[in-house]
């Protein structure tokens, strides 16, 4: 999708791979469901949800195995099979548009099978095509990275969902160093902030259940929907780098992922600048934290919340913090401790995470 | 005029004066107030008639909030409370300032293995001197001291398999721990006094299934690590600014310098548009004689402006001193390489040198905040799959020379 490019932008420019077939690899046994429906689901948001103040969207390169959105998603947008040569022939076209201007947004989002060692690989849908060269279709995404640092566009996002194992193990037993999408000449550095958010931290698998949205984009599009707010300026609230990483952080680890661990995300890359990603429309989306000090005494009270944009919640006793989804604005939060029912306390849920405090009798 | 005297309501005795950056916010209006302020003592921050949130990420990664409302020429108290405290004030550093992974308790057998009072067959402690002929490893009698959780030291941690500190005498150390088929050796920051956690899985026996927290000492230092660690960079170019004003006032010594300088370098690269000049710590020979991270932070400095000769320079020291202190470092390292391997593809010099710390950087823990790898030999990393019980270092080992395929 090309909006008819003014150079004098700024825009946001996106790059979305979701890898979801491997036909040369074992015969297919290593084909996804995931990846399709992961960057569908991150190509509609952009499409639809997206909101900058300053960058409006100019581009998306689609790349998803099938060459098409999942039908919800189908606006009729050129897509391409995740092909190297295909992914390699979008990358230039995306990096040229970013290119054009400081103040640009590029956004890469890849979702596919992927592993590290000393670097970090992305496999495209022809991976192992040529058996004899298994590096010729897997990307070498910190080259490709490190490259980018010559690209004008100040502000880059990058979102990997793809496992982080190294290769060797499992299922992958090939050490290829990979191939770069572009290597830049070296001595340019224009200063940037270069988030990357990846699925997991380094050794460890990303997940995504069959036919579903992964774990990590389901908590990236929760974050860009409601939870990821940063501050507010006037009638928006504003989702920065770092909002997006602290409401990454928290919503992983709110999932338990198959492996029985909880979800984290791991933020790296260098920002030498302040970066926004989206603004969001008022209200904000925040996890409520009820808990209560001694923690024996909590233990042993029972919760009712009401909240101005939720139904009333209650809980009966139990040990844990009690944590809710509820809307920005008031709330108010009563108790009631060994039998005794008492005042409401009220608070103001904040985003991205409210915690109050019951400060019960021993 | 009001004012919000908030507390830290958990174990913070033991975190070395680290700063946290703290936030007040008006719901309707955002933040209007935002400062590092030390982990421990109360703070009275003065603000208009409202109702405030107060909040704090910690370095650990715990975000702290609560909130209160203020009236006129009010003092009002608000009490942060952590979630994640340390289960005595000794590990109040790990718990706030590192990101300790949960996991099971350790077999019976290790923690009885533990209990000697001595360091146990599974650690060792080892220090590298660099000479002309390449670097030499020894084992260490710096003065340590393990001490474990027992039931009768008043505090409940079943995962905590033991704690030791470290008196250092410069030099770079290393520790090695681990049992039988994959002792993993774990770089320790060039500090006076090394704090170092253990906590261990049920069923352990091998290093891989430890978690191994690091601590120089530094609390400022430290919550700088985890800011960085975490990817919230903005509360870490909060506290990169304190340190930066501490060199320009002269504020900057002391037993932690050189590795408060390190971890200030990297904050430096990752977050910060303007770099103060050439690196300030090149004229430290000590500091760079230990680890190779002020080289690898100096051929940094030098790439960023251009200079590329002179990252080379700093680069194949880097490479040929062994793998940084720091993850962080290493990473750098390996980039740095090959950034200037790109531009010129034929120095069979460089080549060489990727390819040695390409070893470190193709097994490192990643999530680690000092290099920490696995390893069949004093300095020589173990390719994964490549494990053999054979390979364990023999106690009775107590000199070898040369780091594996580094120096002479």
């Amino acid at each position: 999708m090309d909006k008819g490019i003014d150079p004098q932008g700024p825009y946001l420019h996106a790059m979305i791979v979701g890898v979801g077939e491997y036909p040369y690899w074992n015969d297919g046994i290593h084909s996804l469901t995931s990846p399709v429906k992961s960057a569908s689901a991150f190509a509609k948001w952009l499409l639809q949800g997206y909101h900058h103040r300053f960058a409006t969207l100019g581009s998306v390169e689609i790349l998803i195995s099938g060459a098409r959105l999942t039908p919800a998603e189908d606006r009729g947008f050129a897509v391409f099979e995740p092909t190297m040569a295909n992914i390699r022939a979008a990358f230039q076209r995306w990096r040229a548009r970013c290119h054009e201007s400081v103040e640009n947004i590029a956004v890469f989002y890849f979702c596919g099978h992927g592993f590290e060692r000393e670097v970090r690989i992305l496999l495209a849908q022809d991976f192992l095509e040529d058996q004899s060269l298994p590096s010729a279709n897997a990307i070498d995404f910190d080259t490709t990275y490190r490259s980018l640092v010559a690209c004008r566009a100040s502000t880059q996002f990058y979102f990997i969902d793809a496992c982080r194992e190294p290769p060797g193990t499992g299922m992958f037993p090939y050490r290829t160093p990979g191939t770069p999408l572009w290597e830049s000449p070296p001595g340019a550095f224009f200063p940037r902030a270069a988030p990357i958010y990846l699925s997991s931290p380094r050794g460890r698998p990303a997940f995504g259940e069959p036919d579903e949205v992964s774990y990590f984009t389901t908590a990236l599009l929760s974050c860009l929907g409601g939870f990821g707010a940063g501050y507010r300026d006037g009638n928006h609230w504003i989702v920065t780098a770092e909002s997006l990483a602290t409401a990454m952080h928290l919503r992983l680890a709110d999932m338990v992922l198959p492996d029985g661990r909880r979800g984290a995300c791991s933020v790296e890359g260098e920002r030498v600048l302040p970066a926004e990603f989206h603004y969001q429309v008022p209200p904000a989306s925040v996890r409520l934290r009820i808990r209560g000090v001694p923690a024996r005494s909590f233990a042993r009270t029972a919760l009712y919340v009401s909240h101005s944009g939720s139904k009333h919640s209650e809980r009966a006793p139990a040990p844990e913090p009690w944590n809710l989804d509820v809307l920005e604005g008031k709330f108010q939060v009563a108790y009631a401790f060994a039998g005794q029912r008492e005042a409401p306390e009220s608070g103001t849920a904040h985003p991205p995470l409210s915690i109050h405090t019951l400060e019960l009798p021993s | 005029m009001s004012s919000l005297r908030i507390s830290f309501e958990f174990r913070t005795q033991d975190t070395n004066g680290a700063l946290v950056v703290l936030e007040v916010l008006a719901p309707e209006s955002g933040v209007v107030w935002s400062r590092p302020v030390p982990l421990g003592p109360p703070v009275e921050v003065q603000v208009a008639p409202g109702r405030y949130v107060v909040r704090t990420l910690l370095p650990s990664g715990e975000l702290l909030s609560a909130q209160a409302g203020v009236e006129a020429n009010q003092v009002r108290d608000v009490r942060l409370f952590s979630e994640r405290e340390a289960p005595t004030p000794k590990l109040a550093w790990a718990y706030a300032l590192k990101q300790v992974e949960s996991v099971t308790s350790p077999s019976d057998d290790i923690r009885a293995r533990s209990w000697s009072g001595q360091l146990p067959d599974w650690m060792q402690l080892w220090r590298i001197s660099h000479r002309s002929e390449g670097p030499i490893w020894k084992r260490s009698r710096a003065p340590l001291r393990v001490s474990f959780p027992r039931e009768d030291e008043g505090w409940d941690a079943p995962e905590v398999l033991a704690v030791i500190r470290i008196r250092m005498r410069g030099s770079s150390y290393w520790l090695q721990v681990g049992e039988v088929t994959a002792p993993r050796m774990i770089a320790l920051p060039a500090s006076a006094e090394v704090r170092v956690l253990i906590l261990g899985a049920a069923g352990s026996e091998t290093g891989d299934r430890l978690h191994v927290v690091v601590d120089g000492g530094d609390g400022t230092a430290e919550a700088l690590l985890g800011y960085l660690k975490l990817g919230v960079l903005d509360r870490a170019r909060s506290l990169t600014d304190v340190l930066v004003s501490q060199i320009k006032d002269g504020f900057f010594l002391g037993p932690a310098a050189p590795y408060r300088h390190v971890v200030l370098g990297y904050a430096l690269l990752l977050c910060s548009r303007d770099l103060p000049g050439p690196w300030p710590l090149l004229s430290s020979t000590a500091a760079r004689a230990s680890w190779s991270d002020t080289d690898v932070i100096d051929g940094w400095f030098a790439l960023r402006r251009g200079d590329l000769y002179h990252a080379r320079q700093a680069f194949l020291r880097a490479a040929g001193t062994g793998p940084p202190a720091y993850t962080f470092g290493l990473r750098f390292l390996v980039d740095g390489l090959r950034m200037i391997e790109e531009a010129t593809p034929d120095d069979d010099e460089l080549m060489q040198a990727r390819t040695i710390v390409s070893q470190y950087a193709s097994i490192a823990d990643w999530s680690s905040g000092t290099t920490n790898y696995l390893s069949d030999d004093l300095g020589q990393p173990l390719p994964r799959g490549a494990r053999n019980a054979a390979l364990l270092i023999s106690p009775s080992t107590v000199e070898q020379r040369g780091l594996a395929g580094i120096g002479a």
